[in-house]
């Protein structure tokens, strides 16, 4: 799908309480596409209650269920429930998209036993999870998804974890389509968002959402950063689906060797988060350690690409 | 298309039964937990702004990028930018390949007028 062939149809309506250069608003809108108007939605507890506008005005134009931050799992189930009724009862043309959309607070922490549960059962949903790698409506604290190092209002110093991968838990619970995207590649989210669409069962979508205020970059750069997050290697772009790991757009390229893994400096320079890294001195320590895993990761993806491209007819999983 | 939940409700008076024991309901204001989907929602946004985009029609290839990657949905597909609601993040400007969209400090471009 090119861009010329996205629907001109806007389901977010412009004038939202958004802040400037929202990342939040920007991967709705690319969503909102992909899905169209037969969509009901289910905000859980994050900045996209707030960037909705309070009532009684709201910039979402799809039917949508503001509910409480733990939540998503079990909401998209029982709205998935219904629609199933509904539709048996002959009530609609076409059953409506159910559609999760949850912070990385509400998906890695306190939602996680809701969603594990709605993905064991199968429950016919999408799950949505814009990871902007904190609670930025509560003033940026500290996820089980902020990456190692960075900070935040409770790690002042640099986060000391690393972050846990959500989406890899979700593969493994054998659920029918698992991917990840990004807000610098729009056809590929695109891509991705459509073909969830036509599967069903529990479907999980994570896009990683710069976060001008909380991650600390001018507002016009979200996208920027998001591309340089997917360059360095610290976001990968893939697909799982009946048991197989797809790369795609710019992790693929990298990992096919048309394209050079960047030096992470480049993306953690770009974002006042990562500031105590290269201020007052230079962190190397902790720079290294990051990486040394992104590095790592990518050298096992190419060796595994350049064994298939060999060895064509030897099946090997491309997943480690 | 059925989309009745668009409806303005907010005017829908509701008659709530009278707690003052008269047999006549009392009448307490609109009583709905639907919002109605509305542009400018939080009002004109466009007063955000400090720097605005603006775009040259001689550069612009029209490959859509501003269009796609503007977080506020303030591009029209037909490349007209709606001030009224354009936040200046300047997104669209930095994206732009071929730097047909740029950012103009607001007083300055009206500078010479502002007088
Ligand atoms: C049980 C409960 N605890 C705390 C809150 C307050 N709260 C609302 S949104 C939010 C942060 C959400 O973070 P995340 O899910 O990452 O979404 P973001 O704000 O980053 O978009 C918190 C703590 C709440 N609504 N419910
Ligand atoms: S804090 Fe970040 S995610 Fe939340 S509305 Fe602002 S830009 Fe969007
Ligand atoms: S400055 Fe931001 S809000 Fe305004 S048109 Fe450009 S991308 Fe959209
Ligand atoms: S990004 Fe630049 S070149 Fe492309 S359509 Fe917008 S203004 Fe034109
Ligand atoms: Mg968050």
């Amino acid at each position: 799908m090119r861009l010329r062939d996205f629907p001109e149809e806007e389901l977010f309506l412009q004038g939202s309480a958004a802040c400037q250069g929202c990342p939040g608003s920007a991967a709705l809108r690319v969503a909102f596409k992909a899905l169209g108007r037969n969509t009901v939605l289910c905000v859980i507890a994050s900045c996209t209650s707030v960037l909705q506008s309070p009532y009684p005005v709201s910039a979402l134009n799809l039917p949508t269920l503001n509910m409480a931050f733990a939540t998503g799992g079990a909401t998209g189930s029982g709205m998935a429930a219904a629609a199933e009724r509904l539709a048996a009862r002959g009530k609609f043309r076409e059953k409506p998209t159910i559609l999760v959309w949850a912070g990385d607070g509400g998906t890695y922490d306190i939602g996680i036993q809701a969603l594990s549960g709605a993905a064991e059962r199968n429950a016919d949903f999408i799950y949505v999870c814009y990871n902007n790698e904190a609670y930025s409506n509560t003033g940026t604290q500290r996820s089980g998804a902020t990456p190692y190092a960075a900070w935040t209002t409770n790690t002042t110093k640099g986060k000391e974890e690393w972050r846990k991968d959500v989406a890899q838990i979700m593969i493994a619970h054998g659920i029918p389509y698992v991917a990840t995207a990004s807000l610098a590649y729009p056809t590929d989210m695109f891509r991705k968002f459509a073909k969830a669409k036509e599967v069903k069962g529990t479907r999980y979508i994570e896009i990683q959402a710069p976060c001008p205020p909380g991650w600390k970059f001018p507002s016009a750069h979200t996208v920027k950063v998001a591309r340089l997050a997917v360059q360095t290697g610290m976001w990968m772009l893939y697909e799982h689906e009946n048991g197989k790991t797809t790369y795609t757009a710019g992790t693929q390229r990298i990992i096919q060797g048309q394209a050079k893994l960047l030096p992470v400096e480049e993306y953690l320079k770009a974002q006042g988060r990562f500031r105590h890294l290269f201020h007052p001195e230079r962190d190397e320590e902790r720079i290294a350690a990051i990486q040394k895993r992104i590095s790592g990761l990518f050298e096992a993806l190419q060796f595994t690409h350049k064994m298939k491209e060999h060895l064509m007819d030897i099946e090997i999983s491309p997943r480690l | 298309m059925g989309r009745d939940f668009a409806k303005d409700r907010s005017k829908e008076r509701v008659k709530m039964p009278g707690r003052k024991r008269r047999e006549e309901p009392e009448e307490i204001g609109f009583l709905t937990t639907l919002s109605v989907p509305s542009e400018g929602s939080v009002g004109l946004t466009g007063s955000w702004r400090t720097f605005r985009p603006v775009l040259d029609g001689e550069r612009c290839n029209k490959c859509l990028l501003c269009w796609i990657y503007c977080p506020e949905a303030c591009i029209s597909k037909d490349l007209r930018i709606n001030y009224d609601y354009c936040k200046g993040c300047g997104v669209c400007a930095e994206e732009c390949p071929t730097k047909a969209m740029s950012m103009v400090k607001e007083d300055e471009e009206e500078g010479a007028a502002g007088d």
